[in-house]
């Protein structure tokens, strides 16, 4: 049943103010940025709390991740959240931002009017502060077997044929059917989409979200793969594929501009194309 | 194809998720002329004619069907997308069971009842 109250530790209280120390004499300040930052230290009977952070940006970045950066190295030092790369290729600072997933280190200050909310990607258990538990959406991404697959023939005595030794011959690919991958291979997995997703929210043990669904997607068209029925008819259930309701969200938000929702309708169109062949297949 | 247009018409157990997507499709593009019909030609001549001329009106054969075809895909749509709601908010199997059931014979009753309505209509207009 649908839980109608909310988990006692979801409300949030009043945090802490925090201020950039003084400016020394003489030196110039820069503009003051304000900050509402989601804190929670992983203390199941602590409520969480949206502190306070006023920065002086002069000389830091202009990302919200460079800000993040100052106020962990200037002022609270006890701030935790991912980084890594801080060029919007690894996926590991996203985050809520001014009530929108994205990633910190591609997200300027700029883009946000008044004061900069901050939060962790919605609907996820917090480890710590901005750290969500993904460990669910990246057991769904194994469960798609996401690496090339080369296709066996069984004999029948159950024994594989034809497999070949890995890498005893080279798999080419034309430019076109190259080309099919555009828009799906980009993606950087930081599950900006998955968590934006309501019917994720809901129903995030069965649905694979449409990061997953991407990636799926990813493998389902390339041309060197061998596995694409059984791919196809792994998804072809009601909740992992058949819950995207086509409410964009993953599409709006993607900090990377790909377009997951068209890469699930594209999974659909897959398998009404497969609808023939699995009707003649006896369970 | 065949088969999932058979399922517009006969509830079944959908395992894979495919036929009901491929259904709710369906039906919603049979919808598309019927209710064009409905707001283009039933529902102006609902708002000007009369009690009498009315039924009169609906008891002529082509339009009866219409009617009759309209709330039978009506309530299967209706159904098709509850059930999908109902299994996107009740994770309890117990619950999600019952709402199913509950649902399911409501729209039933709902077309069942419009059918004899038809019906009683066309007889006697």
């Amino acid at each position: 049943m649908a839980q109608l109250l909310l988990p006692r530790n979801s409300r949030i209280k009043r945090g802490k103010s925090w201020n950039t120390p003084a400016t020394p004499k003489g030196a110039s300040s820069g503009r003051k940025r304000n900050f509402k930052i989601y804190r929670w230290n992983g203390v199941a009977n602590e409520l969480p709390r949206l502190d306070r952070y006023a920065l002086d940006t002069k000389g830091c970045g202009p990302m919200v991740l460079d800000a993040l950066i100052a106020i962990k190295n200037k002022v609270d030092p006890s701030l935790t959240f991912r980084r890594s790369c801080r060029e919007g290729v690894c996926g590991s600072c996203a985050m809520n931002i001014d009530g929108t997933n994205t990633l910190a280190c591609t997200k300027p200050m700029a883009d946000v009017r008044g004061t900069i909310n901050i939060y962790p990607l919605p609907h996820c258990k917090v480890i710590k502060d901005l750290v969500p538990n993904l460990e669910g959406a990246y057991s769904q991404l194994a469960s798609i077997e996401p690496w090339l697959q080369k296709a066996s023939k069984v004999s029948s005595k159950g024994v594989s044929k034809g497999v070949e030794r890995a890498g005893a011959r080279e798999r080419k690919q034309s430019p076109q059917a190259r080309a099919a991958l555009d828009g799906s291979y980009e993606c950087i997995l930081c599950f900006c989409c998955s968590t934006s997703c309501p019917s994720y929210w809901w129903n995030s043990d069965k649905y694979l979200g449409p990061a997953v669904l991407l990636q799926a997607y990813r493998w389902l068209v390339d041309s060197r793969d061998g596995a694409k029925k059984q791919r196809l008819r792994a998804l072809t259930d009601p909740f992992k594929l058949y819950r995207c309701h086509t409410i964009m969200n993953c599409t709006r938000t993607c900090p990377k501009g790909l377009n997951p929702a068209k890469a699930i309708a594209e999974i659909k169109k897959l398998a009404l194309s497969d609808y023939k062949q699995d009707s003649s297949v006896k369970p | 194809m065949l088969r999932s247009s058979l399922h517009l018409f006969i509830p079944h157990n959908d395992k894979s998720g495919r036929s009901h997507w491929i259904t709710q499709r369906f039906s919603a593009i049979i919808l598309l002329p019927l209710y064009a019909w409905l707001l283009l030609v039933a529902l102006p001549m609902a708002s000007t004619a009369g009690y009498e001329e009315l039924l009169l009106w609906m008891g002529k054969p082509m339009n009866s069907i219409l009617i009759v075809l309209m709330i039978f895909f009506s309530m299967r749509h209706m159904a098709f997308g509850l059930e999908v709601i109902i299994d996107d908010y009740i994770a309890d199997p117990l619950y999600n069971r019952v709402a199913l059931l509950a649902m399911r014979w409501s729209t039933l009753l709902l077309a069942v009842s419009v059918l004899g309505a038809s019906v009683k209509i066309f007889m006697n207009y």
